[in-house]
């Protein structure tokens, strides 16, 4: 009896199926068998150029140029030996390569798999003139964002990479898609939002074999929005040149409104090899070096300043009334603290010095004295005063901030106390003081500009139209102090004893201060800032090379390079 | 007492060819679900399937020469390992994460999922049960252990997840215990409060499976997503039209619309590309199938034998009609593989295990 009952609900579960299956199938076939050929458009996405990158004389930095990749669409292949075969010949890779490409990057029968990407635009005609002979393997443009300058505005432009998940959930809204290339640093990453291309697309009918029938509608793409920076590509791609093996940064820029001239950083990477295919290797290479070549040192290499430093003590010991510019200091050669001793970097000593003779001559004990006089809460209000321990602002952004100690950061971060010698260390720019090459240039702006201090940007037209830059802060700073630091400053380069004397310039008179600073390991970082023509600033500098010895020597003779490659071929200085 | 009477060497020749009938008409919907112009890799998932049906037609004929009752005697130690294995799979770091679900033990390279398994190993387990309590079952009490015994497995597996497994259980314990003897309001009883308990399940459904459960009653309302799946299955199905688009021409299948093809929806394959005639033969040999499996449970006195049929057939009816039933949009989406024909090892040898089963009650009948 219930064997009965089961057997019956058995029967109606098969019937309702059957049932199901007949409604499906036969009374619903001219409804499904349509919606089965609607199945066979597709869309062929056409991505949007990215904007064309101008530096301020209108020189194309990063453009946009074609590619040719050679492509296999698996539908339309009739005879895969001879294809394979033909194609390895054609692209010098092997036939299982090609095989293994293919098997790898399969998605469906009509998708593009890409053989080989940027392929050499003759291959890429000799291949399209033989279409007929080789169904199935097609010749597609592709546009690829071009770095004119490669490793040489690297860090100032940045790269692109595929969007990530979390990025696309924020910027959906906005425009982006799955697949869009995005900037990761400098400009790239700061102005995608005018530099991105919409993106267009065309929509195509294939039949039932995944072959084309005709073209449906077609979206157009538009290129992004071209921009012009306040760099001169030929200043930086001088300036990186001369980077060239050493590890350091050079930053010039305007004094007088913030327009960054040249941000270069070394050793650098290459940032066509992230829109290139197949290069993943190469940047892996980039991540793991222990050189770090992806690191903007212009912008986050944060370093203790050395003997640069001087200049902002000399302001604050004159402002303070801690001396004048007459204050004489006798030099030993050597400076004690209790029982502790410190040492002037001219064992013999300097004898007596005045203020411009010390900063002429970069006089530790001098300055042993005066940080000794001012105690370390003025020092860091001084350091603070010209921009040092916070971003300055630029905008690429993702600036470092350095750092401004003082007894109650000590107290307060590491929980123990200020001793005496570390005033002493912190007068010649030692210690836990760490600034960045950016902010140096922006301290040494409001020295040529006699405390107006610029706000550094790289931008200078969005399209055809200025952008507005803010306006220089300005510093309360005493003229009369400024002034005598800065004829000192002019004293380092042109002066017989002066330290800077490597980077005099014909024509040009610089002023400067050298830096030679201390490292617990290896050679001392090397610093050379100044600006010129010192009566009438336009260009403010900085040059800094890791572990590059005397800042007089490796850091001014690169300075000196650059000023006068600035001087003969650039409308910097004119 | 059990193996006194004098057994008469039966075999259901019928059973065997349409088992055979099933699986190969599979073999080449699978052959055709994986099949890609330049791509060989995937080709060869019906040599696996060919594989995995060579062991499962070992194990069946192992299971027919043992015989169901010496399997019965071990059945609570067999359903005991199986829980065990189950447990083991939710263990991060023995089980396998496959489709966001945790559901295979690897063993070298070979992977296995303890739920299928222990859809038989229960039905056993059940089975010894109630031939053991006879006409017991029909105190409300004797359905305590039967409950327990169903609700450990599937409360692990529905822990996987892997929803369309874990509710199988209730309609094989379900026919079982009713078969059995077991007192029909009881059971009402029993189905009454289950439902009465829906609304807390909905509680502890992961948002997929709602998602699904959603799709299933409006599946344009996400036509990208969860409901992608079964658009597309209707698309290839009701395209299919009388005759079919033919083996290999399929576009739905061809060309990449269908997910899932080769597995649980494999059916949407055959429906497309062998048309109404292919899927209702298909149809027509599943039905046949289940009425033979009817037939031996019917022609069984031993309650072992009988509940066991019965539970194995059950099982069966539920895969056929589920998997059938949700690739025509008919039936929510659940996962349960289509016997025979759905690529996957496990279910394969579980089902041919199963055909050796039913085989070996037939051969062991008593005869009047």
């Amino acid at each position: 009896m219930r064997g009965k009952v089961y057997s019956v609900i058995v029967d109606v579960l098969f019937l309702v199926i059957l049932a199901g299956l007949f409604y499906l199938q036969i009374l619903r076939w001219p409804l499904y068998h349509d919606l089965a050929k609607k199945n066979h458009i597709r869309l062929i996405p056409l991505p949007g150029l990215r904007g064309t990158i101008y530096d301020r004389n209108g020189l194309a930095i990063v453009d946009n140029r074609l590619s040719f990749d050679v492509v296999i669409i698996p539908q339309e292949v009739e005879n895969v030996d001879t294809t394979y075969g033909r194609l390895s010949l054609a692209l010098g890779i092997s036939r299982s390569r090609i095989e293994s490409i293919v098997k790898k990057d399969y998605t469906a029968p009509f998708a593009p798999i890409t053989i080989a990407g940027d392929v050499d635009k003759d291959l890429a005609f000799r291949l399209e003139e033989k279409k007929q002979e080789l169904p199935g393997v097609l010749v597609l443009p592709r546009t690829l964002r071009w770095y004119i300058y490669g490793e040489r505005t690297s860090h100032l432009i940045g790269y692109l990479s595929l969007i990530n998940k979390e990025e696309l959930e924020r910027l959906r809204d906005y425009g982006y898609s799955g697949d869009d290339l995005v900037g990761r640093s400098g400009i790239e990453r700061a102005y995608d939002k005018y530099l991105k291309g919409e993106d267009g697309g065309t929509q195509l009918e294939v039949d039932a074999t995944g072959k084309l029938v005709k073209i449906l509608g077609n979206k157009n793409q538009k290129k992004g929005t071209d921009i012009t920076l306040t760099v001169d590509a030929k200043l930086q791609a001088y300036a990186s040149d001369c980077l060239e093996g050493v590890k350091g940064s050079v930053v010039i820029m305007d004094p007088r409104n913030g327009e960054i001239l040249t941000m270069a950083s070394s050793p650098s990477f290459d940032s066509n090899i992230f829109v290139e295919r197949g290069k993943g290797e190469q940047v892996v290479d980039y991540m793991k070096s222990a050189s770090h070549p992806m690191l903007n040192r212009a912008v986050n290499g944060q370093y203790p300043p050395g003997s640069i430093f001087k200049i902002i003590m000399s302001d604050a010991g004159l402002e303070t009334n801690a001396i004048t510019e007459h204050t004489t200091f006798v030099c030993p050669g050597k400076f004690f603290l209790g029982r502790a001793e410190f040492d002037c970097w001219k064992a013999e000593g300097h004898g007596p010095q005045d203020l411009r003779d010390a900063i002429t001559h970069s006089c530790n004990v001098y300055f042993y004295n005066l940080g000794h006089k001012l105690g370390p809460d003025v020092i860091s209000e001084y350091a603070q005063k010209f921009g040092l321990g916070k971003p300055t602002g630029i905008d690429i952004g993702g600036e470092s901030s350095g750092l401004v100690p003082s007894p109650a950061w000590k107290k307060a971060k590491r929980g123990q106390s200020w001793y005496e010698g570390e005033t002493i260390n912190y007068a010649i720019g030692q210690g836990d003081l760490l600034v960045t090459p950016l902010q140096m240039v922006e301290v040494v702006s409001t020295f040529a500009t006699e405390g107006s201090a610029p706000r550094p940007h790289i931008l200078k037209k969005v399209g055809s139209s200025g952008v507005q830059v803010p306006r220089p802060v300005t510093i309360p700073v005493s003229k009369a102090a400024i002034e005598t630091i800065k004829s000192a400053m002019v004293n380092v380069v042109a002066s017989d004893t002066g330290t800077g004397q490597r980077a005099r310039i014909e024509g040009i008179k610089v002023a400067a201060k050298t830096g030679t600073a201390q490292t617990p390991n290896g050679e001392p970082h090397a610093w050379f800032l100044g600006f010129a023509p010192a009566e009438d600033p336009k260009v403010a500098f900085v040059v800094m090379v890791e572990h590059g010895g005397h800042g007089g020597v490796t850091a001014a003779d690169i300075a000196k390079k650059i000023l006068d490659f600035a001087k003969d071929n650039t409308e910097i200085f004119k | 007492m059990r193996n006194d009477f004098k057994l008469k060497g039966e075999f259901d020749y019928g059973l065997v060819l349409i088992t055979a009938a099933i699986l190969v008409m599979g073999l080449f919907v699978v052959y055709s679900a994986s099949y890609q112009k330049l791509v060989s890799s995937n080709a060869n998932l019906a040599m696996r399937q060919v594989n995995s049906a060579m062991i499962g037609l070992i194990i069946a004929a192992a299971i027919f020469r043992i015989g169901y009752q010496r399997i019965i005697d071990f059945s609570y130690y067999i359903f005991g390992l199986n829980v065990f294995f189950l447990l083991l799979v939710l263990i991060p770091g023995i089980g396998d994460v496959r489709y966001g679900a945790r559901r295979w033990i690897e063993l070298g390279s070979f992977a296995f999922q303890p739920s299928e398994f222990a859809k038989v190993t229960f039905i056993f387990a059940l089975a010894k049960y109630l031939g053991d309590v006879k006409e017991g079952i029909e105190k409300l009490k004797a359905l305590i252990v039967p409950f327990a015994m169903t609700a450990i497995p599937m409360l692990l597996i529905f822990k996987e997840p892997d929803l369309g497994t874990a509710l199988i259980f209730i309609p094989i314990l379900f026919t079982m215990l009713l078969i059995a003897g077991a007192r029909p309001k009881y059971l009402l009883f029993m189905i009454g409060s289950g439902l009465a308990c829906v609304p807390f399940l909905w509680l502890i459904l992961k948002d997929y499976q709602r998602a699904r459960l959603f799709v299933f009653l409006n599946p344009n309302l996400d036509p990208l997503g969860a409901g992608y799946t079964i658009i597309q299955s209707k698309i290839a199905i009701g395209s299919g039209g009388i005759l079919g688009k033919g083996w290999l021409a399929g576009t739905q299948n061809q060309l990449n619309f269908l997910p899932e093809r080769h597995t649980d929806f494999i059916f949407s394959v055959v429906g497309e590309e062998w048309g109404f005639i292919g899927s209702a033969l298909l149809l027509f040999l599943f039905y046949r199938f289940v009425d033979k499996g009817i037939r031996i449970a019917e022609t069984t006195s031993d309650t072992y034998g009988k509940t066991l049929a019965y539970g194995i057939t059950t099982m069966f009816v539920v895969h056929v009609i589920v998997n059938i039933g949700m690739v025509c949009g008919i039936m929510p989406v659940v996962g349960l593989p289509l016997p025979f024909v759905s690529y996957g090892g496990s279910f394969l040898i579980m089902s041919l295990a199963c055909v050796g089963i039913l085989e070996n009650i037939k051969n062991k009948r008593k005869v009047f």
